[in-house]
This record gives structure tokens, sequence and C-alpha cells, in this order.
């Protein structure tokens, strides 16, 4: 027996030593719910693949919470002012700094922003978008420090380009003679010029990153970052509860009690310039009717949704544009919840309750709108559902038809839907992607839509601005689209770590100043 | 069926009031219910249960009892048509393989065994993302899935019972094929598929709940218990009776069906397996 | 040959269902444009008939290329080769478990005279399956990993620690138990008849009349007995532990081929789907044979059939 206890023992102080973890070396730890399939820039859309590529790869320039734009690569911020920009903002003049090098020791050089244009551009691989960069008509290199880029007209948005999320330069002493890109082993296996390499990527599991000691602003503090792949939400929160991660990005509104209650933790707000919204297809006969899309604005009782729903972290708007945004306009038409009056504009429209019945009618056909949702999410179900509600209340009904990722954009650009919920934003430098592009809501004011296009031809930043309002005003009257309140968009940071200041662009950008 | 053996089975009969009950309550749901299950009322999200709710709210305010019971409604049809429209496709092509043989037993059973060998999830998935999932695509969907199963144990009984002095007999009476199999064969192969029918009720509602866990379940508003277990997946922690009743209505009613599926057996004389 | 080619027909056909593809996932980003989405569908060959894309894949197919996945950007082998491992790991476990306490119940509920065994047994059996696995993984992620801490918080090993067996174990045994618990209660009823039916059996009585208690002439003459038809079921068993591991892996951070597939399917990666569900298909196909196998060599009565 006792031989028995003994190999009892050792077995229990084994498992002890196995269980206890490394924790000598300064890992930042950032828990991911989902994997990204690639770090080769500008491949993929996932906002997380684009901050796991932060870690590795630099932009040209950063954003900062102020929103005003921070030299990386580049040496200064080009403007009018100091030149860097044409007067009429046809040429954009970028100078890089000295230090920035890639992992294997080259530097980096303006031959690298050239390629990178060209790879982007390029027709033959699957690049998701390609705004701003395909307006460009050339990339002059007069000197390894200086690239002049010229456009073909106007161009008021390539800073906010350079600055976007997954707008990372490319190598191109290392990338220039492969054959197909798309399929290169560069995509899980990157040599970046960030102030981290990657070291180690178990598929599913996790991704290991460790510092560059040579980074041009510095090697960083940590030893070495690790991003956990955890999908589950019990498993995310047991994570937390252990106090095994340092950081988790784009955690649901509905964890905020949880994340509140750990003491280790403190949450924070991350900037985002997107709302959540509801798209209305303007073409739809039921929705062609501006008495109705007021209606269903009217009917939603906003503050109420925003204070219980979405945190009580952003207040419901009526502007395009959320006030966090340069261009926001502040008075716009407002539309507050007043159920009384939602009824009054749908009888007015002839929509009427035949008998006191509980659903509208018009000439024999029931008041029926189908709500588009994107299926697997706890806090856009809770939305869509409350919006239900709120929509029956006057007789509308709404019936909510849920959908996944892959089929919400086939269904919404096909024109086969009346209204749909989802979040879009646009950024630092809006491209207004949604208004003049893709137009899911079939918005056919042509004089508003004039106004994006002077925008994007007029350098004057405050007569942007002035066009940017005036648009706003009138989608305000127009309500093509129901926007409900800025999104708020959170994160969970370890409080003992310092320097984490998330911006618009991105949530890792400063990652080499974090310090516990 | 020896109705006094399954008397005897004090799990079987337990399980088989359980059952009754739970039935009787869920079809009941619209004279029992005290609040409309679909009434949303943002401003008592996530009361715990007592007061004027028994069973709490919801994330949206929604009375957890009434959903309960409307739910019960949904996921207890569901398994009904289900188990319902497998047998009745399982069991025919089965017993037509195993009665007729060469190719028609050739067909059925590539069939059955090339949907056996898939995941059921995954095919579900697929279909879940195709069609819009409302109660009877969904069950026909899962039927279409679980059909082999029942299939495989038709095919076999008839196989044995084939060779019996009794379908010999028949046949050598001159009968026509189809009536010695549906008339004299089937009514004797009953008791297997029976038990396996119950099991396969139960199996409905768990890949139902795990349905609902992958994004394919039943479209909201729509009340079922898998759907409303996985709603509560965000609050385990901070309001945990939202999982604890759709839970524990699934295990009860998933384990009664076990039991009732096993007393069954034990009075239909089968053995094991 | 046939069987083969109808199934990938159907295989391809269903997969390709679902409205939208891997370029689709793109275009709900804000920044996507129209026609670079549509310029990807080209590159994809996306745009092309169905038929068409069919015959591209399987002409690939039969040579060994089952494509790059689109997520991933590398063959679609590798990508489900380097998930298998954990996968094989943990329904190898779960069989185990579901085998070891399954056996274990059935010999006990068989064995013991009194109904009030027999009836426990039953219970916690079909306990153990009737609790939708995504909950009863997430309950115990929260008493056993949160509370106690005496598991890990998902995941195949501690990450940046050392790989050993037993830190692999550590992992492993928590999502094996849940997904394990689901089969206990049919294996449980297998060998509880099976012992029930050869109780009578000539073998045991004459056990008994030399001496043998009941228990010892049941086990030594019965369980042999009972273990044959185990076998057999094994095979089925193994589409329905398939799906049980999708749920379970997503619970405990599980890098295997049933997350794989739910992922795969969410972001429409065709080439990983397929290669997926082939692997699924041919993994039942070499369990099934080598049970007949094994069947044929325990029975002696089927060699001689």
């Amino acid at each position: 027996m006792t031989s028995i206890r003994r190999q009892f023992a050792t077995l229990l102080a084994v498992l002890a030593v196995a269980i206890t973890p490394i924790a000598a070396a300064q890992t930042l730890t950032i828990l991911f719910p989902q994997e990204p399939g690639s770090l080769f820039p500008h491949f993929d859309l996932l906002s997380l693949a684009h901050e796991a590529q932060d870690l590795v790869f630099d932009r040209l320039f950063a954003v900062d919470e102020q929103g005003a734009y921070l030299p990386e690569l580049a040496a200064e911020v080009p403007t009018v002012a100091n030149g860097g920009i044409s007067a009429d903002g046809r040429v954009y003049t970028i100078r890089l700094r000295d230090g920035p090098a890639w992992h294997d020791g080259t530097p980096v050089t303006a031959a690298d922003l050239a390629f990178t244009w060209r790879v982007i551009t390029d027709p033959d691989l699957p690049i998701p978008t390609r705004t701003v960069w395909r307006d460009i008509v050339s990339i002059e290199t007069p000197d390894e420090r200086t690239a002049v880029i010229t456009f073909g007209d106007t161009n008021v948005s390539f800073l906010g380009a350079a600055s976007f999320a997954g707008a990372f330069v490319l190598p191109s002493h290392l990338l220039e003679g492969i054959d197909d890109l798309a399929s290169a082993p560069f995509h899980r296996a990157p040599i970046g010029n960030g102030a981290f390499r990657l070291a180690e990527w178990q598929a599913g599991s996790f991704l290991r990153f460790e510092r560059n000691d040579a980074y041009w602003a510095g090697p960083a503090h940590f030893d070495s970052v690790v991003i956990r792949i955890v999908p589950g939400s019990e498993a995310q929160r047991t994570v937390l509860s252990r106090g095994e991660a340092d950081l988790v990005l784009q955690v649901a509104l509905t964890e905020l009690p949880f994340v509140d209650g750990l003491a280790a933790y403190r949450r924070a707000s991350v900037p985002t310039f997107a709302n959540w919204q509801l798209w209305l297809n303007n073409e739809d006969p039921t929705l062609a009717d501006a008495r109705v899309r007021q209606a269903l604005v009217h009917a939603i009782d906003r503050e109420l949704i925003a204070e219980t729903l979405l945190g009580g972290l952003s207040r419901p708007d009526d502007a395009v544009l959320p006030v966090s945004h340069w261009a926001h306009a502040d008075d716009v038409r407002r539309y507050p919840f007043d159920a009384a009056e939602a009824e009054r504009l749908l009888d007015a429209a002839g929509w009427v309750r035949p008998g006191g019945s509980a659903i509208r009618e018009r000439a024999g056909q029931p008041l029926r709108i189908e709500l588009i949702n994107i299926a697997g999410q706890a806090d856009r179900l809770q939305v869509v559902q409350a919006v239900q509600a709120f929509w029956r209340a006057i007789g509308v009904q709404a019936e909510i038809r849920e959908v996944d990722a892959a089929s919400f954009v086939p269904t919404l650009g096909g024109g086969d839907f009346q209204s749909a919920y989802g979040f879009f934003g646009e950024g630092q430098e809006p491209v207004w992607n949604l208004w003049l592009g893709t137009n899911w809501q079939r918005y056919g004011n042509q004089e508003a839509l004039d106004l994006l296009r002077a925008y994007g031809v007029t350098v004057e930043r405050e007569a942007r601005r002035e066009l940017a309002v005036a648009f706003q005003r009138q989608v305000a009257e127009d309500v093509p689209v129901i926007i409900l309140a800025p999104r708020p968009l959170l994160a969970v940071v370890r409080a003992d770590i310092q320097g984490f200041a998330p911006t618009t662009t991105s949530s890792l950008w400063n990652v080499h100043a974090w310090r516990r | 069926m020896r109705w006094r053996v399954f008397f005897h089975q004090p799990l079987g009969v337990a399980a088989a009031v359980v059952l009754l009950a739970l039935a009787v309550a869920a079809f009941a749901a619209p004279y029992l219910a005290p609040y409309d299950p679909n009434a949303i009322d943002l401003r008592t999200l996530q009361r715990p249960p007592g007061g004027a709710h028994w069973l709490g709210t919801d994330d949206l305010g929604r009375d957890v009892l009434s959903r309960m019971l409307y739910a019960g409604r949904i996921s207890l049809l569901l398994a009904l048509v289900v188990t319902a429209l497998a047998t009745a496709i399982g069991t025919t092509l089965g017993a037509l393989a195993g009665f007729f043989g060469r190719w028609t037993d050739r067909l059925v059973s590539l069939a059955t065994d090339a949907l056996l060998s898939l995941p059921v999830l995954g095919l579900a998935m697929v279909a879940g993302s195709v069609l819009r999932p409302n109660l009877w695509t969904l069950a026909v969907v899962l039927a279409l899935v679980s059909w082999p199963i029942l299939a495989r144990i038709a095919r076999a009984q008839v196989l044995t019972l084939r060779e019996r002095t009794y379908a010999e007999a028949a046949r050598a009476l001159g009968l026509r094929p189809q009536r010695v199999l549906f008339r004299h064969l089937l009514p004797n192969a009953v008791a297997p598929l029976i038990v396996a029918a119950t099991l396969l009720g139960a199996q409905v509602l768990l890949v139902e709940s795990a349905l609902s866990f992958l994004g394919y379940g039943m479209r909201p508003p729509t009340p079922s218990w898998g759907g409303m277990l996985n709603e509560a997946q965000a609050f385990y922690r901070q309001s945990p009776w939202l999982a604890v009743f759709p839970g524990l209505a699934i295990t009860l009613t998933v384990s009664a069906l076990n039991f009732v599926g096993d007393a069954l057996r034990a009075a239909m004389g089968g053995r094991g397996g | 040959m046939p069987r083969l080619a109808l199934i990938s027909v159907l295989l391809f056909g269903v997969v390709h269902l679902p409205k939208g593809g891997p370029a689709d996932v793109y275009a709900a980003d804000p920044s996507a444009t129209p026609e670079a989405i549509e310029r990807m569908k080209e590159i994809w060959g996306l745009d092309q008939p169905l038929h068409v894309q069919y015959l591209r894949w399987v002409t690939r197919l039969v040579q060994g290329d089952w494509g790059r996945s689109y997520v991933e950007r590398r063959p679609a082998i590798e990508v489900v080769a380097d998930r298998l491992g954990p996968t094989l790991r943990l329904t190898g476990a779960a069989l185990l478990v579901g085998l070891m306490a399954g056996v274990g119940l059935g010999v006990l509920a068989g064995v013991s005279r009194s109904p009030g065994v027999q009836h426990a047994v039953r219970v916690i059996a079909v306990l153990g399956m009737s609790v939708p696995t995504f909950w009863s993984g997430a309950i115990v992620l929260l008493v056993f990993s949160s509370y106690l801490r005496w598991i890990p918080a998902g995941g195949v090993g501690t990450i940046g620690g050392e790989a050993t067996l037993l830190d692999a174990l550590w992992h492993l045994a928590a999502p094996a138990l849940v997904l394990g618990s689901v089969y206990v209660a049919q294996w449980m009823r297998y060998v509880q008849a099976g012992l029930e039916s050869v109780a009578d059996d000539d073998f045991v009585r004459t056990a008994r009349a030399k001496g043998l208690s009941r228990a010892r002439a049941l086990l030594r003459h019965g369980l042999p007995n009972v273990l044959l038809p185990l076998v057999t079921v094994l095979g089925l068993e193994l589409p329905r532990l398939l799906s049980g591991a999708m749920v379970t892996e997503v619970v405990f951070s599980w890098p295997g081929i049933g997350r794989l597939l739910h992922g795969s399917l969410v972001t429409r990666d065709y080439p990983v789907v397929l290669g997926t569900l082939i692997v699924a298909g041919v993994a039942v196909l070499i369990v099934n044979l080598a049970t007949d196998l094994l069947y044929g060599v325990l029975d002696p009565r089927v060699r001689y059939a």
C-alpha cells in the first residue's frame, strides 16, 4: 500500500509541475473568438486578421485615439501645407523613415510601397477591396525613401486608405518573383516589419509571436504575444475568470455584466464610426412610400433599446456619420419615439386596420415586412426581436429571417429583401461605398448622391465637411435607412496592462509600447 | 405486446406519465400560459424566478414559463413529426428491400449506407442554410437524415421473418407478395421499430438543440427548447435559470422517452441491441 | 465505383446549395466593393456553371488534389490533416470512456439481482445521454475549470508549456468525458441485455454447477458473448460521434475537424468542407471494415457461415 501511496504522490507532484504555466517570460495573451485564415495583408477583410497582421506589419500611417494621423513607416504626415499633397489633391509625396526594416534585416524602401500598390491592383489576384488604390496612376520612386503617388483625379481619401486597418506594406524583395501570391506560403509564414514576428502557428489553437528586437520604434516590452483561439462563449468566460488572457477584442455587449464583475479586468470602449442600422429596400412597393419608412422609425423606442440592449453606451442618432466622426451633422431631422405619430403616418399611407385587427392592411394585403438578420449572435437577435415587437405594436407584421454571413450580401445585393439589420460605417475618410457603390437600400435621390460625388473631388476639408453635412440632412429627411445608434465596440483588458489605446482602425497599433 | 409486463416496469411507467404530463401542458399552452410568449418588455430584463413571473424573464423581458410551454409545443411536435415521417419512410423502404431483395435491396442499402456515413449535423446544417428553417422544413430534413436507421431495422426484421413458416404458408396459398409483406410480416416486425422510434424521438430533441447551438435552428421568435437553451448561453452566469429550465425539459423528455422505450422492449419480448 | 461517383455528386451538390460562396463572406464588410468581389469569383472559378465546377473538382480529386482552402490559402488536405489528430484523440478517448463506463455499468446491472441497482444504473446511464452536450460541456467548464480550477479552460495543451503526455491527457479528460457520456447508456444496455440473455445458457449453468458464483459464471462465459455485438455497433456509432464532436470541439476550443467543418461551412470554404466530409466518410468505411474483420475473427460461428 505504501508504494501505491508514494506513486500517487509522485503523480500529483508531476501533475502540479505540468500544469504550472510558464510565467518566466512576459507574454501578452490575446483571446480571439475566431481564427484568422491568413496573415498575408490585403487578401482578407476579417478585422481579427488585420489585428493579427498588425503585430507583424506596419502601415504608412496610424490613427490615434483623437483621430489624428500619426506617421508610422512614413516620416511625416503629408499635407497641402508641407507640400506632401499637391494643391489639386492629385499628387501625394510620401517620405519614409530611416529605421524600419524587414525581419530579415532588409530596410523598408519606397519600392515596397510601389509593390504593395501593384499587388492590391493586380487584376489576377483575389483582393476584396481596391478602393482608392485603383485610382492611382503611378508611383515613382526617385530615391529609396521617397514615393511620389499620382492619382488620375483629385483624391481626398488616400491618407484614410493608407491608415486603414489592413493597409500594410509588403516586402517586395521577398514576394516580387513569386508566381501565384494567392497561394504562397507567405500566408501562413509571413515576414513583416513590425514589432513582432510569427514564431508558431498551431492551426485551430493559437498563434505565437516573438519580439522583433530590431524594431524601429524600439523593442517591445513584452517578449512574446500569444493569440489564443477560443470560439465557445463559456470557454471565453472561463479563460477570463482564470485570468489566462490579457486582452479580449470584440466582446459581445451581453457579456458586460460578467466583465464588470471581474476584478482583474476593465472594459474599454473601442472607437468606431459604425452605426447599427436597418437597411430598407427603397424600391420595395411597401417601403417606397416615405411615410411608411418614417412611421417605422417613429415606432421604435431607440432610446430604450440603446439603454437596455446596447449597454447604454451610445445615444440614438439620425445622422449617417456618428457623433465621433469629424464630419458628423449635428442638426438633422430627428425621429423621437412616437407610436401615435407612426400610426397616423401609416393611416395616411393607406395602411389601415380593418375591423380593429392587429395587422394593418391595404387593398387586402397585410402589412408584412421581412427583416433579415445574420444568425449566430445573441446581441443582434435581441435588437431584431425588439424591433419586431415595436413594429407589431403599430400593426406591422415583421418576419425575421436569419441567414448566415455568406448569404447576407448576396441577399441584399440581389434586391430580394425588404429590410435587414446590421452595422455599417465609413472610415476616417469616407468613400461612401454604401451610397455610391453597393447601394443596397436603392436610394434614388440623385441630388443627395451628387453631394457625395462632389465630396470626392473637394480638397479643402471644411468644404468637404459641409457637403457631408448637407448629405446627412437630406438622408435624415428621406429615411432610406433607419439608424439605430452608433455601434459600441468593446474590448476587455487586464487592469495591469498599460498602453492599450484602441483607435478606429486598430487596437494593436501601439502594442510595442504596452507594458504590464 | 404484453401490457402487464409494461406496467411492471416502474421506470417506464413513471416516464410515460411524465411524458403525458409534458405533452398535455405543452399542447394546452394557449390556455396555460400566463403571458404572450413573444411579449417583449425591455424594462423587466432577466428577472429571476418568482413573483409575477414564476420562472423569471429572459434577456428581452419575455416570460419564461409561457415560452417554455409554447416551446414545448414546437419541440414535441417536431419530435413527433420527424419520428412519424422517418418511421413511415424507413419502414417502407427497409421492408421492401428485405422482402424483394436484389436490386431493391441494393438501391436502398446504397442510400442507407451513404446517409448513415455522413454526419447528421453537417447535413442538417447545410439543409438549414438553404431552406427557411421553420418547423416543417426542419422536420423534413431531420426525417430524411433519420430514416436509414429504421430502414435497417425493418430490413433485418423482414429478412429473418421472411423464412418463417407462416410466410411460406402464405406464399404457398398464392397470396400476392405485397399482401404477404404488409399483412403478415410487418405486424410481427413492429416491436423493434416502435422501440427505435421512441429513441429517435429522443434523438430529434437533442439534434434540434445542437442545430440551434450551431446557428441553424428554429427561426425567431418561435421558441423551442433547444433554441431557448442556445439563447441562454450568453447568460449562464448572469441568469442561470434561462438555461436550467429548457435544459431540464429536454433532459427530462429525452430520458423519459428512453425509459419508455426500454419498457416497451421488455414488454414486447425483444432482446437488447 | 459508381457508388463513389454518386456520392461525390451528391456531396458536391449539397455543399454548394446554400446561397453565397467564399467571396460573399467578404462582401458584408463596408470596404468591399462589388467589382472586387465579382473579380474574386472569376479568379476562383466560382462564376462557372455548377457542373463545370464539379468536373474540375472531381478530376483534381482523383489525382489527389483536394483543392486549396479559400480561407487558409493552402492545400485543403493540409488543413484537414492538421486537425484530424485532435479529433481522433477526442473520439477515441470518448469511445473508450463510453465503453468502459458502459460495460462497467452494464456488468453491474446484468450481474446484480437487485432491481434497485439495475434501476439506478439505468437512470445514470440514460441521464448521461439526455443532456445536450453543449450545455453539459459548458457546465463542466463553469464548475470544474472556472470555480474548482481542476481542469484547464479548453484547448489541447498548455500554450507555451511542455508538450507532455500528462498535459495532453489533462486537457483531453473533460471533453472526452462529456462526449463519451452520450454513449454510456447504449453500451450499458447492450451489455446488460446480453448478459441477461445468456444467464440461462448451458455454459453458465455448468459453471454454476461447478461452484462458481453467479457473477463469475456470467462474466466468464457471458461477457465474451456480449462483447461481439458491441464491436459491430462501433462502426455505426462513428458518424454520430463525429457530429457530437462538432459541438464538443466548439465548447472546449478543441482544434479538430468537427469545428473545422462547422467553420468552413460558415465561410463556404468548399474544398475544406468536401475534404472533411470525405475524411469522415472514409473513416466510417475503414472502421466498418475493421469491425467486420474483427467480428469474423472473434466469432467462430461466422467463419463457418
